[in-house]
């Protein structure tokens, strides 16, 4: 609220008044249905993963904690755990120092950048599942392009590198059905599908970087590329990169679409790709244990809500320069 | 000096080297798809691949009609264009409201708001399936309709009052002494400005809507199936029919990447509003 003179405070409070009731009443469609969408539903899965409750069964028992326990005690749920983690903790830095990479080079080139940036976004807004099966055609391994590409190098000089050299003697990798590469490919198609979001935030963040800086940053010394993009671009970065890093995160720890093309049960090879909504997904939808789906769903609101906060955080506490 | 301009002839060449490759890295999935739809059978498995080959669209019309994903193309079609109708009917007086008014509870009203765009809905399956179920709405597109219009408002509200705040001020309070009442005001001269702003909220809603597996798995089944439902269930057995997996796949692919080039420059504007302030 403005300061106002005295005499005009009744008027403006009116006014205020009357902005006010406009104002929610222009919202009220849009935030009535979300709460009935939103909120319900959380309270309905937070009460749910108290019960042992499942489809058909008239009724259910309160079994307090003991889902979160058996979260908490199962190595299914320890793999679960591992799995989203280890794919979060790959895939949102490599997917930001690439999406940071790419920027600057396609900030670096001008006009023609715009085609490149156009390219690189593709894979963000195509259908992901589509693609997946895509990746899942090219990388089997007998009638894959990428194994049979790799083939092509047998008998090659380039046999000297060591993976080629034991994929042309012992046979090359199943991939996806492998349990030492299946979590690893599944962060490369993550990586490959969420640096070009990252790469168009991070080209935003460059156009608030002022020329001045770098020749200021010069003045004082700094001479080479690096010695720029160190004391200038990346401090100025800061508030996109925050951005940035939730952002990923949220996003891997949804990562869902690919895990259910590629291993539609189970969570793949000895269940290195279990993955927590695939985890809700199995056990709520198709296995009818809702009280444990609603379990892992709350924990997983749980981790969310905690980056979410976490950033805001960040981001009051001035990450400007 | 000379030097220095070979320098840097270098290292412009190692940039456009570099640029290449994530282009190749980027590009390479699309163009193995849509070749490979055009295949024969035969000639889709064959080792080693084939680059040059002759083209046919055999694998699409076996795919639109035999095995009837034309129906799944309708309906992901009718979902995807309803949650983009509703989603900016309902979100642009939000937006408008945020934009302009000052009220009590505005911040944590935008706070909220944002804060669904990032903890998307996606995790309430389990929830939303139970409560579908018990309204025997389960199947229906009405309910797809309905849950991807929460996760499409948050940011039809995001990038509208981005829109919204950039008209000028002047011009509403001419409008007022005029007469124009804020209805009036928002119908007849905010919108049409911020125009643009909300054909690209639009467009988003549209692509996420259509992109969105997990609840058309959960809440579906035959008669509401979406395109990328369907093309889960190709994928299950052995000898899999690879020609007419990917003309599906491109099929689903290619209503999102002409909007993706069209509207490019826009769709990345869009995304970076508010997000990088």
């Amino acid at each position: 609220m403005s300061m106002v003179e005295s005499d005009t405070l009744q008027w403006s409070l009116r006014k205020e008044n009357k902005q006010a009731r406009t104002a929610w009443g222009l919202t009220a469609p849009a935030l009535i249905l979300m709460i009935l969408i939103l909120l319900l539903p959380v309270a309905v899965a937070g009460m749910l993963s108290l019960t042992n409750y499942s489809l058909g069964n008239a009724g259910f028992d309160w079994v307090g904690f003991k889902n979160y326990d058996r979260l908490f005690s199962r190595s299914t749920y320890e793999k679960m755990f591992i799995a989203t983690f280890t794919y979060v903790v790959v895939v949102v830095p490599i997917s930001m120092g690439l999406g940071l990479g790419a920027a600057l080079l396609v900030n670096s080139i001008g006009r023609l950048g715009d085609i490149y940036k156009t390219i690189y976004f593709l894979p963000v807004m195509a259908t992901l599942l589509a693609m997946a099966i895509v990746w899942e055609f090219m990388l089997h391994p007998t009638i894959g392009v990428i194994n049979q590409t790799l083939e092509v190098s047998c008998g090659t000089f380039l046999e000297f590198i060591p993976f080629l050299a034991y994929g042309c003697s012992d046979g090359f990798p199943l991939w996806l059905g492998d349990r030492d590469y299946a979590i690893w490919v599944l962060c490369f198609i993550g990586i490959w599908q969420g640096f070009g979001f990252n790469m168009v935030l991070y080209l935003a963040g460059l156009t608030a970087v002022h020329r001045e800086l770098y020749h200021a940053a010069e003045m004082d010394g700094a001479k080479n590329a690096w010695e720029r993009f160190r004391l200038v671009t990346w401090p100025a970065l800061g508030p996109t990169t925050v951005f940035v890093v939730t952002i990923s995160c949220i996003r891997a720890f949804q990562v869902f679409d690919t895990v259910e093309a590629f291993w539609p049960q189970g969570g793949g090879p000895n269940k290195s790709t279990y993955v927590m909504m695939f985890a809700i997904y199995e056990k709520g939808v198709q296995q009818n244990l809702i009280g444990i789906g609603s379990a892992i769903t709350m924990l997983f609101l749980i981790f969310v809500m905690f980056l979410t906060l976490m950033q805001r955080w960040l981001v009051e506490r001035r990450v400007h320069y | 000096m000379r030097a220095v301009s070979q320098k840097k002839r270098n290292s412009t060449a190692s940039q456009g080297i570099l640029l290449l490759i994530i282009l190749v890295f980027c590009i390479f999935p699309f163009y193995w798809m849509v070749t490979t739809s055009l295949k024969d059978q035969i000639v889709a498995l064959q080792t080693p691949p084939a680059w040059v080959f002759e083209v046919t669209f055999g694998n699409y019309t076996e795919v639109l009609f035999k095995d009837g994903v034309w129906e799944n193309l309708l309906n992901s079609l009718i979902i995807a264009v309803c949650t983009t109708f509703l989603s900016i009917f309902l979100g642009c007086p939000a937006a408008f409201a945020l934009a302009r008014f000052e009220f009590r509870g505005k911040k944590d009203l935008w706070f909220w708001f944002i804060t669904n765009r990032m903890v998307s809905p996606i995790v309430l399956a389990l929830p939303f399936f139970l409560i579908v179920r018990n309204l025997k709405l389960l199947d229906t597109h009405l309910v797809l309709i309905l849950i991807y219009l929460t996760f499409n408002l948050p940011i039809v509200i995001w990038i509208c009052t981005d829109q919204f705040r950039a008209i000028p001020r002047d011009l509403d309070e001419a409008a007022v002494i005029e007469g124009a009442s804020q209805w009036r005001i928002f119908r007849s001269i905010c919108l049409p400005l911020a125009a643009p702003g909300v054909a690209v909220s639009g467009i988003f809603s549209f692509i996420f809507s259509w992109n969105e597996l997990m609840y058309a798995l959960v809440l579906t089944r035959n008669n509401a199936k979406t395109a990328p439902a369907m093309a889960v269930s190709f994928m299950e057995g052995y000898n899999l029919p690879y020609g007419k997996i990917m003309a599906t796949s491109t099929l689903i692919v290619i209503p999102v990447i002409i909007f993706a080039l069209i509207a490019s420059k826009q769709l990345v504007r869009g995304l970076t509003m508010g997000a990088v302030k």
